[in-house]
């Protein structure tokens, strides 16, 4: 193989591993859709990973000792870190985003839309708080001992903590709800 | 290596271009403006590097060096622009989910009893401010009082009704 050819090998790994990643994971939710979406994400990911560092590996044997190693393969580490990150939040959308339900409501009532008592009635603040709470109960999140709610994973509180870092960083506020302080 | 350090030099020159621009005025369409800010970034070294040659030799050493290291820098900027703005989704608008973890984790280890959380199950606060989101990003529009789509949100319909088709999944939400 050409060092050009190895060049775009390399250049384009990171995206074919992607490819691999969605068609495993829509392949492992279609055959156990009750072991959740997470469970066919993370198994998606890991097939997409095990093609990237073949693809690397498979470049390095082409390409022969004067390739560099170690810069590209973190480079694309990174891509794909990335793009798996953004697929992982794509079916998120799907699973779990208001704005995407709210418009799947609304294209399905057809041409004549709908008022925002008609939207409450498809979907409204009860149905998004119990999804939600079920959700994070079910993934292991959140336990209910005593009538008292937990919790029991700090997964999602150390991301909490970083969204609200973020908030206050750009929005010199910790909720969209709470305006910020006049400059 | 070249890559890399060019990748993750731009990608900070971009987020701090950003902080500075929300220190003095948070845009109304702020998904738009991050966009903005990234691509441009990218777009305005792909240029400088494919003209090194004829504006600054010097560099010509230290840039990616032929198509297919353009193409990967190209490739590892988009893709943590595109993560980063699917992060600042969360930052921009309130997450019912991280709420409530935070309600939960803030109550300490004596834990929260569920009236607690009753409090952020609002529909002025989970489900209108969304609707008035998808009007300010073109997605739909406010006829009298109805809200109906735009191409753009009839093309996002139809994007997850067909995903989640394939996964065979219901709707969401």
């Amino acid at each position: 193989m050409s060092a050009a050819a190895v060049s775009w090998v390399i250049a384009l790994a990171a995206p074919a591993a992607l490819a691999v990643n969605v068609a495993v994971q829509v392949a492992v939710f279609r055959a156990a859709p009750r072991a959740g979406l997470l469970r066919s994400e993370v198994i998606g990911f890991a097939a997409g990973l095990a093609g990237l560092i073949l693809a690397h590996a498979g470049a390095r044997f082409a390409a022969g000792s004067a390739a560099e190693v170690v810069g590209p393969f973190a480079a694309n580490i990174v891509t794909y870190g990335a793009l798996g990150y953004c697929y992982f939040h794509f079916g998120n959308l799907g699973e779990t985003a208001r704005r995407v339900r709210i418009v799947r409501e609304i294209f399905e009532a057809g041409e004549g839309g709908l008022t925002m008592a008609e939207i409450l009635r498809r979907y409204d603040a009860r149905e998004i708080f119990d999804r939600r709470l079920a959700r994070l109960a079910g993934t292991g999140q959140i336990v209910l001992r005593d009538g008292r709610y937990r919790i029991a994973s700090p997964v999602l509180t150390l991301m909490a903590r970083g969204v609200l870092f973020l908030k206050v960083l750009l929005l010199r506020t910790a909720s969209e709800f709470e305006p910020p302080p006049p400059r | 290596m070249r890559v890399l350090v060019w990748g993750l030099a731009l990608l900070a020159a971009a987020f701090l271009a950003h902080v500075a621009l929300w220190r003095v005025r948070v845009p109304v369409r702020q998904v738009k403006v991050v966009l903005v800010i990234f691509f441009g970034t990218l777009l305005a070294a792909l240029g400088v590097f494919l003209t090194a040659d004829r504006f600054a030799p010097g560099l010509r050493r230290l840039a990616p060096a032929g198509a297919a290291e353009l193409v990967q820098l190209a490739l590892l900027f988009g893709s943590v622009t595109l993560a980063y703005m699917i992060t600042y989704s969360a930052v921009e608008v309130d997450s019912p989910s991280l709420h409530m973890v935070l309600a939960i984790h803030r109550a300490g280890a004596g834990g929260l009893p569920a009236a607690g959380l009753l409090a952020l199950r609002r529909d002025d606060q989970l489900v209108a401010p969304r609707v008035r989101d998808l009007v300010v990003d073109r997605m739909a529009v406010l006829e009298g009082s109805r809200y109906r789509l735009t191409p753009k949100g009839v093309a996002l319909a139809r994007l997850f009704i067909f995903y989640r088709g394939v996964l065979g999944a219901g709707k969401g939400g």
